[in-house]
């Protein structure tokens, strides 16, 4: 059943994959440019990969085709399953293109060591599995409206935090945040190389992979459609 | 007013669909205590005006939505509990069927197939010919009508049990809407399946319904075989006599006209020995004089 769910949506959703190629294209063109963040490239495309779940819910929604999929034969905890499924396979795939692509083109300079090194991952697990984890509830529960909404409160967030930051009389406040950011990801990046905090990350990980898809199966067990 | 159900051990017939006291509560609104069946083989209509609760009874069915109280059972089966088998035995036509509009009916066909055990992909293609759809046509460049063929014919080619119609003939051509009402006749003949159409259309339930459920605001008013509805109700013309007494009480609802009074009883031959020889008249009632004198009294 639930081979048949991800293939649907594979079939019900082209346009996405193909849309993804252009994405690609950059990532192979910001690879020839000497010390390219391989590491940034290929998070970045697992997140892209895996928020695919997120659109492909919020598509259902748009066409108000989640009446007629809730009335298929097919309970709706396997309906949620499979959307975290297409996540992780979006997300994994995505990856190991960006991957690929650093490691096979002519013009890129990384080694598949550098590429596969261990902390990036981990890192790529981490972020994508968090991405994941906060946005599908949302979109499985509040369909487009929750993904626009999420998206929306982000920004709202990131213009307030400026306003506020310069009310304070903090110079350049996004450098700050994008600084902070930055700084957190290399910290994490570099937390990694031990195995404990692995393990730990990975542990944490799968806690909120798990109360993730656990919300999502009440929120939508719950909806009326 | 009468709001008893008919059963579908009355007809003999197994019962493939029961609904028993279900109840849901929305804001402004509430299915209260519903109950009604569908015998095998027989075909049900649920009538009511706009708003009166129809569509959340097929909802309920499909475990679309939550019930509050009762007990739904689709051949033995409650939807809540074994929501897969249940679905699996329902053929359902949306009243505004909704697909993904750039595939074509024959995709769409691939993918919804893959979910029913019973699915007969040549039956599927045999019913697009049937009903004229291109199968390659995108859904999102189809009229309403042939959408609504084209859901119809998705229904069909799982072999369900019980096919659920919410208001399938709106926007449908006269010509295809007759032979639909034909299809559905002929889809419950070997008494394996059963049809609950809910509409507002009652002409077409006047031709092929065995049993109508009716529903306003929320409540069962009426649950009756055709048979029954002929026998016994009756639109009643006649003096202000009608308004008195034990005759007011074997009224459904009624209106003054210029010259008298008229009104819908439920008890036809009863009305007809209390009033003996006085000037009234009696006349059958279709469904729709059922729906437009219930309850009424003005």
């Amino acid at each position: 059943m639930l081979r048949k769910l991800f293939m649907k949506d594979v079939r019900l959703n082209p346009y996405l994959f193909w849309g993804a190629v252009p994405f690609f294209v950059w990532v192979a063109y910001a690879l020839r440019e000497d010390g390219a963040p391989v590491a940034m490239l290929t998070v970045v495309s697992g997140v892209m990969g895996a928020t695919t779940a997120a659109t492909v819910a919020a598509r259902e929604d748009r066409f108000h085709a989640t009446a007629l999929l809730a009335s298929l034969p097919v309970p709706r905890e396997t309906l949620v399953l499979s959307r975290y499924v297409l996540a992780a396979a979006a997300g994994g795939a995505a990856f190991l293109a960006a991957a690929a692509l650093a490691a096979l083109l002519p013009w890129s300079r990384h080694t598949p060591g550098s590429i596969f090194d261990p902390r990036t991952v981990m890192m790529a697990l981490v972020i994508v599995g968090s991405g994941v984890a906060v946005l599908l509830p949302m979109a499985l529960r509040f369909g487009l409206v929750g993904v626009v909404a999420f998206f929306a409160v982000l920004q709202v967030a990131g213009v307030a935090l400026f306003f506020i930051s310069s009310m304070f009389g903090l110079r350049q406040p996004m450098r700050v945040v994008f600084g902070s950011v930055d700084a957190g990801l290399r910290a994490l990046h570099a937390s990694f190389a031990g195995a404990g905090a692995s393990a730990l990350a990975v542990v944490v990980l799968a806690g909120a992979l798990w109360a993730s898809y656990r919300l999502s199966v009440w929120l939508t067990t719950r909806r009326d459609l | 007013m009468r709001a008893d159900a008919v059963r579908a051990e009355d007809t003999g017939a197994e019962p493939l669909l029961e609904f028993r006291e279900v109840s849901k509560r929305y804001e402004g609104f509430a299915l209260d205590g519903v109950s009604f069946s569908v015998p095998r083989g027989f075909i049900c209509g649920l009538i009511g005006p706009n708003g009166a609760g129809k569509t959340t009874i097929v909802k309920l069915l499909l475990n679309l939505v939550h019930r509050d109280a009762g007990r739904i059972e689709l051949a033995g089966l409650d939807p809540a509990e074994h929501e897969t088998a249940v679905k699996a035995r329902i053929g359902f036509v949306h009243e505004v069927p909704s697909y993904y509009e750039h595939l074509s009916l024959k995709a769409i066909g691939r993918i919804v197939g893959s979910f029913y055990p019973a699915w007969d992909g040549a039956l599927f293609a045999a019913l697009l010919t049937d009903f004229d759809l291109p199968p390659r046509a995108r859904f999102g460049t189809l009229s309403r009508g042939m959408r609504t063929k084209g859901a119809l014919a998705l229904a069909l080619a799982h072999r369900a049990e019980l096919l659920v119609l919410d208001e399938p003939t709106a926007g449908l051509d006269p010509v295809f809407r007759r032979a639909l009402l034909e299809r559905l006749a002929g889809y419950v003949s070997d008494g394996r399946a059963s049809v609950l159409i809910s509409t507002h259309i009652t002409s077409d339930l006047e031709r092929i319904a065995d049993f109508v459920t009716y529903v306003r605001a929320g409540r069962v008013v009426l649950s009756a075989t055709r048979d029954e509805l002929a026998e016994r109700w009756a639109i009643v013309r006649g003096g202000p006599a009608l308004l008195e007494g034990d005759a007011r009480a074997l009224l459904s609802g009624w209106e003054r006209a210029p010259h008298g009074v008229t009104g819908l009883t439920f008890d036809a031959p009863a009305l007809r020995r209390r009033l003996g020889g006085r000037d009234v008249v009696l006349e059958r009632a279709t469904l729709e004089d059922i729906m437009f004198y219930t309850g009424r009294s003005c």
